[in-house]
């Protein structure tokens, strides 16, 4: 019985100053669930405890009964040049990526693997299916959409994005929210994304709004915004 | 005539010095790390060859000491440096400091004859200035061939991979640290063996014989790169890059002696040579 994520009474501070004051909430596996409030509530901070990344300094998170600060869980940032290697080509990044998740296993890549990983890339982006053309050459979105498939490879607990569209053009955002949802449908993992755009909740099932580093709203989409929650959420 | 004779001059002192070159080279565009330890571990590398080769008259042994010697000063290098408790460049120019001490505690005095140690190939002994050059030309060719080779492979991507996004491979659960030790270490270990088989061709094994030789490695490395046609990093193209580099500087090296050019202008010439090569391909690549 898969239990999701647990998240138990977690505070974190940068420098005596609380970012994350008590914050609890569980995530069942195949939720969706947008976090959103104004710029420095604590929303990148969460995200950055949930994978594990930081450790809280007080209460824990878990998912499925292992703490995460234990088994860190990778995360879909908004710079995409963070988790890639701009100066290798895409079949080196895919390499990187997957001989560390054990995903490659000896004998290294063979023509049968590199097929099915060109075809797997193609069906994300055209542009994706050259596997010897350099990441650097890669547009904005073309890496986000690269990142976005080297994370659903992994046999990822969780999918994690933290504002993953917001460098990108409207037309390329847009491309990669279809996307990030059309294969995240398949996924029967927990997806949790840290958003400033209230047009990306339609790609939710539920939100959760933080408020001076706690939680202020927290229920299923559903149930849309008011205009006065809108004002006091980014107050 | 004299010009072919020049180019076979410049090309084989090119692979004596290519070692140096490419491990050089490994650290500051594969590692992104600007290490000038080489200069020290060159001498390392010289001295504990010439104080071996003497001991066990074995040249292929004592070519192992030294680059050993070599692999272990990278590793304090990189010792010095990690987790930024000293800057890189200081860690480096720290550790050719404390080697200065140390060749002179190995070798008991500044410079040391190996008297008529020779290099064995294939049952035979080359004696002789020219063959010698040739033949420690041959074996720093074969030896970075085998190891490009090697790197091309998976572990060489890894390499590459840490320098260019060390953050990202520590989070993929690589041991980034012990891949750029390795990595430092790699590259002291061609430094050296630059200067074990330097010391074997010239007879003898002196301390100040590395003097401005990181300079030599990091400027040849970076024009190689730039005239080369060839841009992408690989670890061929770096070779080859390096030895195209170091064929150049020492033709030019070596026209400058044609032309009777004194020694007191030399390095001031040779300087500005570089500079005008260096900046119009940087012109030429902006076109």
């Amino acid at each position: 019985m898969r239990q999701g994520l647990v998240v138990k009474n977690i505070t974190f501070s940068y420098d005596k100053n609380p970012i994350v004051k008590g914050i609890s909430f569980n995530i069942k596996s195949g939720e969706r669930v947008a976090i959103i409030g104004h710029n420095g509530c604590g929303k990148s901070t969460l995200l950055k405890l949930i994978s594990g990344a930081k450790s809280p300094q007080g209460g824990s998170v878990q998912f499925d009964g292992i703490l995460t600060e234990q088994k860190p869980i990778l995360c879909c940032s908004q710079n995409s040049e963070n988790d890639l290697i701009m100066d290798m080509s895409i079949l080196e990044n895919v390499y990187i990526w997957e001989k560390a998740n054990n995903q490659i296993v000896r004998g290294g890549i063979t023509s049968q693997y590199a097929q099915d990983l060109q075809k797997y890339l193609k069906s994300i982006h055209p542009a994706l299916g050259n596997l010897k053309s350099n990441v650097k050459s890669l547009s904005g979105g073309e890496k986000q959409l690269f990142l976005l498939g080297l994370l659903l490879r992994r046999e990822a607990s969780m999918l994690l994005l933290d504002e993953h569209g917001s460098a990108l053009d409207p037309k390329a955002r847009k491309q990669v929210m279809q996307k990030t949802m059309l294969f995240a449908q398949n996924l029967d993992t927990p997806l949790i994304m840290v958003t400033h755009s209230l047009a990306d909740l339609e790609y939710a099932t539920r939100f959760i709004a933080l408020k001076g580093g706690k939680i202020f709203l927290d229920r299923p989409t559903t149930q849309p915004l008011s205009q006065e929650e809108i004002v006091s959420i980014y107050q | 005539m004299q010009v072919l004779y020049s180019l076979y001059s410049a090309i084989s002192q090119a692979f004596l010095y290519a070692p140096l070159a490419v491990g050089v080279g490994y650290s500051y565009v594969f590692l992104r790390k600007t290490d000038l330890s080489p200069e020290g571990t060159f001498v390392l590398g010289a001295c504990i060859f010439a104080k071996t080769i003497l001991i066990t008259e074995n040249y292929y042994f004592a070519l192992c000491a030294g680059m050993l010697a070599g692999a272990l000063g990278g590793a304090i290098v990189f010792c010095l440096q990690k987790n930024r408790r000293m800057n890189p460049i200081l860690a480096s120019l720290m550790l050719i400091y404390i080697l200065y001490s140390v060749n002179l505690i190995f070798l008991g005095r500044p410079n040391i004859s190996i008297g008529n140690a020779c290099i064995p190939l294939f049952g035979k002994e080359f004696v002789d200035y020219e063959s010698q050059r040739m033949i420690g030309s041959i074996i720093n060719g074969i030896i970075l061939c085998a190891l490009t080779f090697l790197l091309s492979g998976r572990k060489g991507l890894l390499l590459r991979a840490v320098g260019s996004n060390s953050a990202l491979m520590n989070r993929l659960g690589y041991k980034s640290d012990s891949i750029a030790m390795l990595g430092l270490m790699l590259s002291n270990a061609l430094a050296a063996l630059a200067g074990a088989n330097t010391t074997i061709i010239i007879g003898y094994a002196d301390i100040n014989m590395g003097l401005g030789n990181a300079f030599i490695a990091i400027t040849t490395c970076l024009v190689g790169r730039s005239i080369a046609p060839f841009k992408r990093e690989t670890y061929w193209g770096m070779l080859l890059q390096c030895v195209l580099g170091l064929t150049l500087y020492f033709f030019i090296l070596s026209k400058l002696i044609f032309f009777n050019i004194t020694p007191t202008y030399f390095k001031l010439t040779m300087g500005i040579v570089l500079i005008v090569i260096l900046f119009a391909s940087k012109k030429r690549c902006k076109k």
